[in-house]
């Protein structure tokens, strides 16, 4: 089965009450190969701090997202605009950043 | 004689403000609580400021006629926050006037307080496609 | 001292007051609001570069009295800011007359095209473009703060001001996501105080570079950097902000949302130029940027291409290009800060365009869903092929700004040994060429939907004027980039 049927059966199967149209396949389908492309080349910038850890990295975004397959979807979902998922990611956010630059710069 | 340090207090007492808004906003679900949290966030900040300036045993930073200039220098209170903090506490009334103006006029439109109900729209993707 | 410093913030602010003074009169507003619009570009091109102290108090320093002791020339309280201090430099007067040019069509489109100007709007937007030329102006923290929580106010009072469905919603949330990252931002701002008894950048920026290399201090330099940051993150919306600052942006009208994406901005580069003067030699400043404006654009070019409602999808789309001017500041280096900047320039023009050009489909159809709209080409095929010609500028199609911009970036990237963000540019672009595509062909180019009904008939000459105008604005920038690169690189080139 193709990448696209894959895609297009996840859709039907999660929306399946309503209309789909090409266009938003084919926008799910960009998104879907815009992150794991960026996200695996912007994991290579590591290689300025180490190659090791630039290798780990690597493999575990490679796991993860075999791991999640059709990202952008689960992406979308969770970029949702209700109150409490934009609290809790601006949350969550906050302690990511302050440990990683305190203890990332120290 | 104090055995505890006052600013250290004032500053561990910010800090607990401070993580019980941030708890409240992401935990609390009726609004005007939330907002209520919210403040929190805004005094327990208002409350760091002013104790930056806090000297134990000092004076007001007022030089009065007759004061030695360098007592007074090294006993005054440092100003600058105080200053500060006033504006600061302005804007936070502001805006909570406005948060509150707003949580009445959506209390008008759905009869409801809860945020799960009134703030959690479905993106249009997942509501209509 | 020069006095037409504070007057670029004072002049939209008594405009302001007086606008909503005379809410009810019509025509009064609507002269007043146009002669202020224009005034304010030109007044900030013929101001002189220089520094304003507020009330005179300017250092001691310069003060050149005769005969003072050497404990006092000697203390670090010589040089100390006393007061409020306004720097007028070249990105200040490019950004702050884009910024008056943008608001000045934004006005000029809104009061053509509606019959009766509503004075509390036009309040709001002159407020804002006072809030955001002082951020720029500022080169006081505290102040700074004042302007941006000033900012976050109106950018409410904009949105609670349009018509959309859910708008008060919209506020709502914004001001809850306000009162986290505003005080966060004043805790970090507060941090500084406690550790250089200062507020003013320059004095700060003078202790901090002394401070970071002492251990005990080199932590909470640390920690007031990442408190910082976070405020930033908000103020300009990049991730975890990106979500509310798109709704925001597709809540408002066309020409707010044109005024709120301007704000966004100008806040964006005030404090990351505030940011990188003070923590700019920190080791981590670099990558914490160059991640945080990668994952910006991934986010944003991919939920744009998800969406359907053509408003959010260029709103993600505009949240998403933030990230260039980040990554300037990641890689560092005069060339590369220069071309953020010049990106995030090129950035401002070609939203507004998109806005308020995609704004004529809402004023005409009164939908802005993808899937019910269809054949506008037929309606009016001018305006069409702007919006396409102003596409293609956000993509980065030469001759336009955009091109230059990117390929500065990509350039520098490719000169400074990151290869890889030089890639990721190309992908985000070609991706924001799609997303275009995708909509453009969706709203202009697909049948017309037999349900769809036109609630007016024709598109005002107003609107099609301002989008000339900006279509030009970004082929001049696109054959004549020196216009701007020269003044930013030599004002980038005093604070390195």
């Amino acid at each position: 089965m193709s990448f696209y049927d894959y895609f297009l059966n996840y859709f039907k199967n999660r929306f399946s009450k309503n209309q789909i149209t090409n266009e938003n396949v084919s926008g799910a389908i960009l998104a879907e190969l815009v992150i794991i492309s960026s996200t695996l080349i912007a994991a290579l910038l590591l290689r300025h701090i180490s190659i090791v850890l630039t290798a780990v990295v690597i493999l575990i975004l490679l796991v993860l997202i075999l791991s999640n397959l059709p990202i952008s979807i689960k992406f979308f979902q969770e970029q949702d605009d209700s109150i409490e998922k934009m609290t809790f990611y601006a949350i969550l956010c906050l302690g990511i950043i302050v440990s990683l630059v305190y203890w990332g710069g120290l | 004689m104090i055995l505890l340090d006052t600013q250290l207090l004032t500053l561990f007492t910010a800090g607990a403000l401070i993580v019980i808004g941030i708890f409240a906003a992401i935990y609390i679900d009726n609004i005007i609580k939330k907002i209520v949290g919210l403040s929190f966030i805004e005094e327990g900040v208002n409350l760091f400021i002013i104790s930056l300036g806090y000297k134990s045993g000092g004076v007001i930073p007022i030089l009065l006629p007759g004061m030695n200039i360098k007592w007074f220098a090294n006993n005054s209170a440092y100003p600058l926050p105080q200053a500060l903090v006033l504006t600061s506490i302005v804007i936070g009334a502001s805006t909570l006037a406005v948060m509150l103006a707003l949580s009445m006029v959506l209390y008008k439109k759905h009869g409801s307080l809860s945020a799960s109900k009134i703030l959690n729209h479905e993106s249009d993707m997942g509501d209509e496609l | 001292m020069n006095i037409s410093i504070p007057l670029i913030v004072i002049i939209p602010l008594i405009a302001a007051l007086f606008l909503n003074l005379f809410a009810g009169k019509n025509k009064i507003i609507k002269v007043l609001a146009f002669i202020v619009g224009l005034g304010l570009p030109i007044l900030t091109l013929t101001t002189s570069y220089g520094l304003h102290y507020f009330g005179g108090h300017q250092p001691l320093a310069l003060s050149n009295i005769a005969n003072l002791s050497t404990y006092i020339t000697n203390s670090s309280l010589y040089n100390l800011h006393p007061a409020i201090t306004y720097a007028y430099t070249p990105i200040a007067k490019v950004f702050i007359f884009a910024l008056g040019i943008v608001v000045f069509l934004s006005i000029f489109s809104y009061l053509n095209s509606e019959n009766k100007a509503s004075g509390p709007f036009l309040f709001m937007v002159f407020m804002a473009t006072a809030s955001v030329s002082a951020l720029l102006l500022s080169d006081d923290l505290f102040n700074m703060y004042v302007f941006f929580e000033i900012a976050a106010l109106i950018q409410t009072g904009i949105i609670i001001a349009s018509s959309a469905k859910d708008n008060y919603e919209t506020a709502l949330k914004y001001m809850i996501l306000s009162s986290i990252g505003g005080p966060i931002l004043l805790l970090g701002i507060t941090i500084l105080l406690a550790i250089c008894g200062s507020v003013n950048i320059t004095d700060i920026s003078l202790a901090i570079s002394n401070l970071v290399h002492t251990p005990e201090a080199s932590g909470v330099v640390l920690f007031a950097f990442s408190l910082i940051f976070f405020g930033w993150l908000y103020a300009s919306g990049l991730p975890p902000f990106n979500v509310i600052k798109s709704l925001v942006y597709s809540k408002a009208e066309p020409y707010g949302s044109s005024v709120l994406q301007a704000m966004s901005l100008i806040s964006l580069i005030a404090f990351i130029i505030a940011m990188f003067r003070i923590f700019g030699t920190l080791d981590i400043f670099k990558g914490v940027m160059i991640f945080i404006s990668i994952a910006s654009m991934i986010l944003g070019v991919s939920m744009a291409a998800m969406q359907t409602d053509f408003r959010r999808m260029i709103a993600y789309l505009s949240v998403g290009e933030l990230g260039f001017v980040g990554l300037g500041f990641g890689i560092g280096g005069n060339f590369a800060i220069t071309a953020g900047l010049f990106q995030g320039l090129n950035e401002m023009i070609v939203t507004t365009l998109l806005f308020i050009g995609l704004g004529t489909v809402v004023y005409l159809t009164n939908t802005s869903d993808t899937r019910k709209l269809g054949g506008l080409i037929g309606k009016n095929t001018f305006m069409a092929i702007m919006i396409l010609l102003g596409g293609l500028a956000m993509a980065g199609v030469p001759p336009f700004n955009g091109f230059r911009s990117k390929l500065m970036i990509v350039e520098a990237a490719l000169n400074t040994g990151f290869p890889e963000i030089a890639v990721i540019i190309i992908l985000i672009s070609i991706a924001t060429f799609f997303v275009f595509v995708k909509a453009f062909h969706s709203i202009f180019l697909k049948p017309q939907p037999r349900d769809l009904t036109f609630i007016r008939d024709s598109i005002p000459k107003s609107i099609l004027f301002t989008v000339l105008v900006l279509l030009i604005i970004c082929l001049i920038l696109g054959l004549y980039p020196e216009l701007v690169t020269n003044p930013i690189s030599q004002s980038i080139g005093g604070l390195l």
